[in-house]
């Protein structure tokens, strides 16, 4: 459900705010996919609807609004970073360092609580505007 | 649960060859043929009369206001209990008094019958403790001041914190969690007395685990951030709760697949990846042949195949085993 209150608290360029809104997981452990399909499948972000996508290969994945990389997928955000740079794709990671490989946010484990942190560079890189709440509620934020 | 059963053996002891007096044996002859309120009114007048001063009299007189099954039965049952009080003080040289006793046990014994009925079939739960405690008070009082009811208490409190979940089960979310509270209360007192009783402990650990799993699956899809950790918060100290009690029951049994998988679920939830791989390879071990089955009868159940699929990834490694079932899984998603 983290990935729907991103989805809130990120704002896209005015061009990416039509259309349907695609959330994308890319990996094989597709437990993420259906509980998005089964939670938000047919639901809105704004007066966009939410179109939710399973990627196995990377020549899969097209122009998302958020691209959610399972763990084991980790080592390549580096290249999907810099071939969606024009996309506007919020990456979201799952594993310590994704941060440095170009992710947006990445899910961690506190204690025994999933958080996130932040990196507002990549996200500007991304031209993406991360909201104060999202900010103030995570983890870290690298700036 | 072991219920008192409690067969009503009415053996009246007045002799038939003794001769009873003018009420008392109307009373005795009504009685006797089941007119339990034409019995009343002859026993009534013998107790105003001077037939008032036998035991006997007072005796039949319990017996025949416990028989009467019209109106206020509680309170018949509580002018039996004092006319078998009173008969006993009558009874100077004591030659009734084992008979006596046994009207009276069995007589308080019906509150505590009514108890069980009243909590496992007419699902009246206060009214089901207001009768267990009159049980307790009047057996200490008239049967016997010294027996230990810990054994009783124990059946009767986990019963009531089995009955309050089976209810909370018939209940949406917002009214689930005050029968919850309940049976978690019912189950604690069981395990004041019986800090071992499997089944309290089994309780408790379910409900925090159920809590947990309602916090985080139970909310609104489009939940705020704000509220999504608090609920994160609120199942993290869920989880913790549970576990106690959980490992309580894995020590006392450590077969029962049932709280393997609720620790695997708190552990899970817990992001404890360590101790979840531990109990999700233990459920897996256990139901593998189950999934290889479902496999067998039908090769294209996807929700099997991603099992099969995590099985042989995560705590089962077989890397040949895991990309058999991806890829059938995979032709299966392309069709």
């Amino acid at each position: 459900m983290y990935i729907y209150t991103f989805a809130t608290l990120v704002e896209w360029p005015a061009e990416r705010r039509t259309g349907d809104f695609i959330i994308g997981v890319y990996g094989e452990k597709t437990a993420v996919y259906d509980e998005l399909i089964k939670k938000y499948a047919g639901k809105s972000i704004g007066s966009q609807k939410i179109v939710v996508k399973n990627f196995r290969n990377k020549a899969e994945v097209k122009s998302c609004h958020i691209l959610y990389v399972t763990e084991e997928r980790t080592n390549e955000l580096t290249e999907l970073s810099a071939s969606l740079s024009t996309e506007n794709t919020l990456l979201v990671g799952e594993r310590s360092g994704a941060l440095s490989k170009g992710a947006i946010i990445n899910f961690i484990i506190e204690g025994n609580q999933q958080k996130y942190e932040i990196n507002k560079t990549n996200a500007r890189n991304h031209k993406l505007v991360i909201a104060d709440k999202l900010s103030d509620l995570a983890a870290s934020v690298t700036r | 649960m072991r219920f008192i059963k409690y067969i009503s053996l009415i053996v009246l002891g007045l002799s038939l060859n003794q001769a009873y007096s003018q009420w008392t044996g109307t009373a005795y002859e009504l009685y006797k043929n089941q007119k339990f309120e034409e019995a009343k009114v002859a026993i009534d007048s013998a107790v105003s009369s001077t037939e008032r001063f036998d035991s006997q009299t007072w005796q039949l007189r319990g017996l025949i206001y416990r028989s009467i099954s019209d109106g206020d039965q509680l309170y018949y049952r509580g002018i039996a209990m004092e006319s078998f009080v009173h008969a006993k003080k009558l009874d100077s040289t004591g030659v009734y008094t084992a008979k006596i006793n046994d009207y009276l046990k069995s007589t308080v014994l019906r509150y505590y019958n009514d108890a069980v009925t009243l909590l496992t079939e007419e699902k009246e739960f206060v009214k089901a403790e207001e009768s267990y405690n009159t049980y307790k008070k009047h057996y200490s009082t008239l049967v016997d001041p010294s027996f230990n009811f810990d054994k009783t208490d124990v059946e009767f409190y986990n019963a009531m914190g089995v009955e309050y979940l089976n209810k909370a089960d018939d209940f949406e979310l917002s009214k689930k969690a005050e029968f919850k509270e309940k049976s978690i209360y019912y189950c604690l007192k069981t395990l004041a007395i019986d800090s071992l009783h499997y089944q309290a402990n089994y309780n408790i650990g379910i409900v925090y685990y159920g809590n947990a799993v309602d916090y985080i699956t139970s909310v609104d899809p489009e939940i705020t951030i704000e509220q999504l950790i608090l609920n994160q918060k609120r199942a993290e100290e869920s989880f913790l709760k549970g576990i106690p009690f959980l490992k309580t029951c894995e020590r006392l049994n450590s077969e029962d697949i049932n709280v393997k998988i609720a620790l695997m679920g708190c552990y899970y939830g817990l992001n404890n990846e360590e101790e979840y791989l531990i109990y999700q390879t233990y459920v897996d071990l256990y139901y593998l042949s189950s999934y290889l089955d479902t496999y067998k009868t039908d090769p294209t159940d996807q929700d099997n195949l991603k099992i099969l699929i995590r099985i042989y990834t995560v705590t089962l490694p077989n890397a040949e085993e895991a990309e058999k079932y991806k890829n059938e899984l995979h032709s299966l998603q392309d069709e």
